[in-house]
């Protein structure tokens, strides 16, 4: 018998609706109107390109063409090494920056030392404390450590337990029933065993969701590239001095819009690619205890 | 999961071997922009790369390279190579400031600079020698600066940095389409003239104009309108008989545009004695107002300003009579639509420049004087696309000095505020051998060639007082004007070394003071709404109610 | 020494012996972890919280101010009607992100849970902004609804109509829009997975016993995923007086008071401020954190004690 159509799903499907509509229209206008040439773009925001301009994109992707001081001179350093530097940056990032929070966390979870407690109330503190002046401070640290305009420093500065997904696998951690852990004890399983062999596939998806999102979380940012590896330029530094160039040739919409859309569309071909992985179903518990 | 982290570590993996190769101080993976040369010694400058360019610095490198190619800075090497690393972003103001423990360069040339926070910091090098001491022209950098630079510079006596280029707001009108629709106000033919006929006039033959705000003929200011009645009907006429539209501004960044414009009326209402009382807190007052049913009412009498009571110029009349005159444009429609969507500066100054090939005219532009260098892209495409007729060269623009509030202060000078805080400076702790040369380097930039090629070069002022030749040959007619108005005007460089003042910078900068408690966008609160009229003297009023005695004592009680 | 206290030394030496091995665990675990944390957080920002204690004067430095930072502070928090009007805009759009977008992504989730007509489409395309950088996604939206709106709008009525971030009736409503419905992402693809994982059994008996679907997630799924709920309630109220509502996107650092939140409010304030403006600006900081924190436990604690508890 066919079900009658719940009023509550046809709402929800109404308001996604509008929703998809939305992002879909901005976006397709966006890659039209990057395709205007500038002045008809200021004659008329809405209307259909008449002249196709693919230049704003050789424009746009010259512009990630970003110029780096050296000892030894000016560099220019080019769009397909800054898009190494990007992966190098987020990658590196992305792997730290889920792996510390996520055996912090479970350490936290599954050892019951009263102690590991601060752990946790350290991250809902600062998760709520805005931390002012602080870069002056970071980067005088950064240089005396001598990890200043690294990448792999930035890889140890963005390997922190403090956040959110901290408390993500906090809560995924303790899901997991002691006896799983108990049980491998009892076969001679250490704690470096459990963890890396037991727990952590028991978690995988949650593990490779996050990974993933904070990997298109740094391919995305630019204030920390930008302050602290000045000569290691990304994808999202160039497209951030762009935004702001008041120069004749960048400060024109079209082009700004086609410095976005050459920053979008990687991450949109990674997101159909990797849809399933990125959006997986992550097994998520509580943080009652 | 296994595949996907083996697969990033790969790519990880691989590029790391790439990174190993390349490591991440920039030093390859990219194309030299100049040949290093070994046998030199390099001085590293740095230059804020924005509306001023740094075409004017590799003037001054060759020069100076060349004057100096046979001298020894360093043991083992001859001559001098200036390697000059020119950026925007992060490289100005207290982006510079947080990578001033990280930076290479030595010398700076930049802009939005609390000086006061790199001293403390040790930052600056005390350059006292550089300014003080006699330069290659026969004089010192120091009797090129104002009264107000030197008091305000100076700290413990000393001086650590230099003013850099001078900067200001103001109208930007275009000459050619003044003269084509005869928009100048025709000798006699305005209501300030002295044997006005009745019937306002405008013409375009020179010789034939009317004084302007200075109140005298033959100067560079003639036809322009003389006080803020006569420009509003200049306005009305663009618009009603000529179909002009009057004013253009980036829609984007209105507010802060728009601000400068303000703190630039009110400068000039003010004077430079009255405007320097908001950052000097020192003087006497006179022209504090109170606001009336129908305006404002100036006070009797004239008011001592110290510390304690600093609050009361924000009765200053000047802001009234600024925000008045916002008000009239936006309450007659004087404006181009694009000033409230999402336009850009540069998209603003396109729409101008490209108004009157497209006979849509529009006569002015709010902008910084800066604003013809970041055009000059769209005058070569226009170049490239309409004919040479709209090239930069063929094409005049001039700087308006500001009409007066009212017909009594017709005559009187012209008064402009810095508003961009540009100062160069030496880094402090910068190799002991180097400092000499950087010294040198820095007062070379100084002298009186060096000031004027910049002027030329650039087409804007630098911070300090010098001549320009009658014969000089231009950047462009806009250039010129500027330099009419900056050398005809006194100038307000915001800063002093009142404690007060030190202690709370942020809160002091002149244009960021048009705002209340509710409002920090005077345009925004001005545009007329169909449901309720807002007014300027409400906007002033809500100024004078956020800025309180009952607050400024809580605030700032510790200065006094 | 009594028979007892020379059973318990030795049960204490045991215990060590016994948890030795979890203990240098725990350590090996968390030692990079923790000298990160000291680097890198405390190292930076303990300076930063001693700062609200101290006046800065470029006289004499650095000099101890007690708690006269504290009381100029309170004293604009009281009086100070853009600050006033900050923190009430931080605690609405902080309650209209509960109210209506968790709301929504929870309703937006079980409808993806249900695999109903275009689940798979709408979890992908909800998820976009989370990918996409926000500075793309700034720069997209305050074109649309700035030239392309103003443009339409005033073909349409005639007049000149400025676009939507200009407009005083339309600014505030505009910013809470973006923020609320582009900010979907991350909680429907956490809700949506939490969903997944439960017991699809107990869903069924539900089905059976004739629910319709609001009861059913009402009584059976929600209290299944009530944990998860919880952790991103602590996110959300952690975030209240950081949160800047993409307002430096939208205005630069002119955003008016009407819009502005504490987080806005202070970030805006340190890229101008000098030196000797620091510690009021750390004071605030450390206020906020102050007021944050117990709410953020308290909210933990009743919702533990008083929510649904599916088992």
């Amino acid at each position: 018998m066919r079900k009658k159509p719940s009023a509550l799903l046809i709402v929800l499907f109404v308001l996604m609706a509008f929703i998809a509509t939305m992002y879909i229209l901005m976006i397709v206008w966006a890659g039209f109107a990057s395709l205007k040439d500038p002045w008809e773009f200021d004659d008329s925001a809405l209307a259909f390109p008449k002249i196709w301009s693919f230049v704003n994109y050789a424009s746009a992707f010259k512009s990630y063409t970003v110029k780096v001081p050296t000892p030894t001179g000016d560099v220019f350093v080019g769009p397909v090494r800054i898009i190494i530097n990007t992966i190098f940056y987020a990658g590196g990032c992305a792997f730290l920056g889920t792996l510390v929070p996520c055996i912090t966390s479970y350490v936290v979870a599954k050892y019951k030392f009263r102690v590991l407690k601060i752990y946790y109330v350290i991250v809902v503190v600062c998760l709520s404390i805005p931390i002012i002046g602080g870069t002056a401070s970071q980067l005088r640290i950064a240089k005396s450590i001598g990890i200043y305009d690294t990448i792999w420093g930035i890889w140890l500065m963005r390997g922190y337990f403090i956040g959110s997904y901290f408390l993500i696998f906090y809560s995924s951690f303790m899901m997991i029933p002691n006896s799983f852990s108990e049980a491998a004890k009892i076969d001679g399983a250490g704690n470096f065993t459990i963890l890396f062999k037991l727990v952590l596939p028991l978690i995988s998806k949650t593990f490779t969701t996050i990974l993933l999102i904070l990997f298109v979380n740094y391919w995305n940012e630019y204030e920390t590239p930008l302050m602290f590896t000045p000569s290691v330029p990304t994808l999202a530094v160039g497209l951030y001095k762009f935004a702001i160039s008041a120069s004749d040739e960048y400060g024109k919409t079209p082009i700004q819009l086609a410095g976005s859309m050459i920053l979008f569309i990687p991450i949109l071909i990674m997101y159909i690619c990797l849809q399933d992985k990125l959006m997986g179903n992550i097994s998520m518990g509580g943080i009652k205890e | 999961m296994k595949k996907i982290i083996a697969f990033l570590l790969a790519i990880i993996s691989v590029f790391s071997l790439v990174g190993c190769a390349d490591p991440g101080n920039g030093s390859g993976g990219g194309r030299p922009s100049e040949e290093f040369d070994p046998n030199k010694t390099q001085l590293y400058v740095l230059n804020y790369d924005g509306g001023y360019g740094t075409d004017w610095l590799y003037a001054v490198k060759a020069r100076f390279e060349e004057d100096y190619a046979t001298e020894t800075f360093q043991p083992g090497k001859q001559g001098v190579q200036i390697m000059i690393d020119a950026d925007k972003d992060g490289y100005y103001g207290t982006g510079l400031r947080d990578k001033m423990p990280v930076t290479t360069n030595e010398v700076f040339f930049s802009e939005s600079i609390t000086f006061n926070d790199y001293v403390s910091l040790g930052y600056m090098m005390n350059i006292d020698d550089v300014v003080t001491s006699t330069n290659s022209d026969n004089k010192t950098i120091e009797s090129k600066m104002s009264a107000e630079q030197k008091a305000s510079l100076k700290i413990g006596g000393s001086y650590y940095c230099i003013p850099h280029y001078a900067s200001f707001a103001g109208i930007n009108y275009d000459i050619d389409l003044f003269n084509s629709k005869k928009l100048f106000y025709a000798k006699d033919g305005a209501p300030s003239e002295p044997n006005f006929t009745g019937t306002v006039r405008y013409t375009n033959l020179k010789g034939q104009k009317s004084k302007g705000p200075d109140g005298e003929y033959g100067t560079y200011d003639d036809g322009l309108p003389a006080t803020y009645d006569e420009f509003f009907a200049l306005c009305g006429y663009m618009k009603n008989a000529m179909s002009i539209t009057p004013f253009i501004w980036t829609g984007q960044y209105r507010t802060s545009y728009v601000s400068w414009i303000l703190a630039a009326l009110a400068s000039d209402y003010e004077g430079k004695e009255q405007m320097m009382l908001n950052f000097n807190f020192n003087g006497t007052a006179k022209n504090l107002a109170t606001v009336t049913s129908t305006g404002i009412q100036l006070d009797a009498q004239d008011k001592v300003i110290n510390n304690s009571n600093g609050y009361e110029l924000y009765r200053s009349a000047g802001r009234y009579y600024a925000l008045d005159f916002l008000e009239k444009i936006l309450d007659n429609n004087y404006y181009h639509s694009s000033g409230f969507t999402d336009s850009s500066a540069i998209t603003a100054q396109d729409t101008f420049l490209r108004s009157s090939y497209k006979n849509q005219p529009i006569a002015m532009i709010l902008e910084g004087i800066w604003w013809e260098n970041e055009a000059e892209g769209t005058f070569e495409t226009m170049a490239n696309r309409y004919g040479e007729k709209w090239a930069m060269k063929n094409r005049n623009f001039g700087i308006m000095p500001f009409p007066k509030a009212t017909a009594d202060k017709i005559g009187e000078k012209p008064t402009l505020i810095d508003n961009n805080y540009s100062y160069a400076f030496i880094r402090n702790d910068i190799s002991t051998e180097k400092v000499d040369l950087a010294k040198l380097f820095l007062k070379y930039c100084y002298t009186d060639e060096s000031l004027a090629e910049f002027t030329t070069i650039v087409g804007l002022p630098k911070a300090l007082n010098y001549e320009m030749d009658e014969n000089t040959q231009w950047k462009s007619t806009y250039s010129q004007k500027v330099w009419n108005l900056y050398d005809s005007a006194d100038k307000v460089y915001p800063f002093s070394q009142n404690p007060l003042y030190l202690g709370a910078q942020s809160a002091f900068v002149y244009y960021s003071t048009f705002r209340t408690s509710l409002e920090t966008s005077a345009i925004d609160y001005l545009l007329r709404d169909k449901d309720s009229h807002t007014n300027a003297k409400d906007f002033f009023k809500g100024i004078i109610d956020t800025n309180t005695k009952a607050k400024w004592e809580q605030s700032y009680g510790r200065f006094f | 020494m009594t028979k007892c206290e020379q059973k318990k030394k030795l049960t204490l030496k045991e215990n060590f012996k016994k948890n030795f091995q979890d203990i240098l665990f725990c350590v090996i675990i968390l030692l990079y972890p923790t000298i990160q944390f000291i680097i890198f957080y405390l190292g930076v920002n303990v300076n930063t919280i001693a700062l609200s204690f101290k006046f800065f004067d470029y006289e004499g430095g650095y000099s101890f101010a007690g708690l006269e930072n504290f009381k100029l502070a309170f004293y604009n928090l009281f009086n100070d009607t853009g600050l006033k009007l900050a923190v009430g805009n931080s605690v609405t759009y902080r309650i209209i992100a509960i109210a209506v977008g968790m709301t929504l992504s929870l309703m937006f989730s079980y409808y993806i849970y249900l695999n109903r007509a275009m689940a798979g489409f709408f979890k992908a395309i909800l998820f976009m902004p989370a990918v996409v950088s926000t500075l793309v996604f700034t720069i997209i939206f305050r074109k649309f609804v700035g030239d392309l709106y103003s443009e339409i709008a005033s073909k349409i009525t005639g007049e000149m109509v400025p676009g939507l971030l200009a407009t005083e009736s339309t600014k505030k409503a505009t910013v809470f829009f973006y923020n609320v419905f582009f900010g979907f992402g991350t909680a429907v693809l956490l809700y949506s997975g939490a969903m997944s994982g439960t017991n699809e059994s107990v869903m069924e008996y539900a089905e059976v016993d004739g629910t319709n679907y609001w009861q059913k997630f009402i009584y059976v799924l929600f209290p299944m995923i009530f944990p998860t709920f919880i952790t991103f309630m602590v996110m959300h109220i952690s975030d209240t007086f950081m949160n800047q509502m993409n307002l430096l996107g939208f205005f630069a650092d002119s955003a008016s008071p009407k819009l502005q939140t504490i987080g806005y409010f202070l970030y805006t304030k340190t890229l101008k401020a000098s030196l000797s403006e620091y510690p009021l600006l750390a004071t605030y900081g450390l206020i906020f954190t102050l007021i944050t924190m117990p709410i953020v436990f308290l909210v933990k604690h009743l919702l533990e004690k008083f929510g649904p508890n599916a088992y």
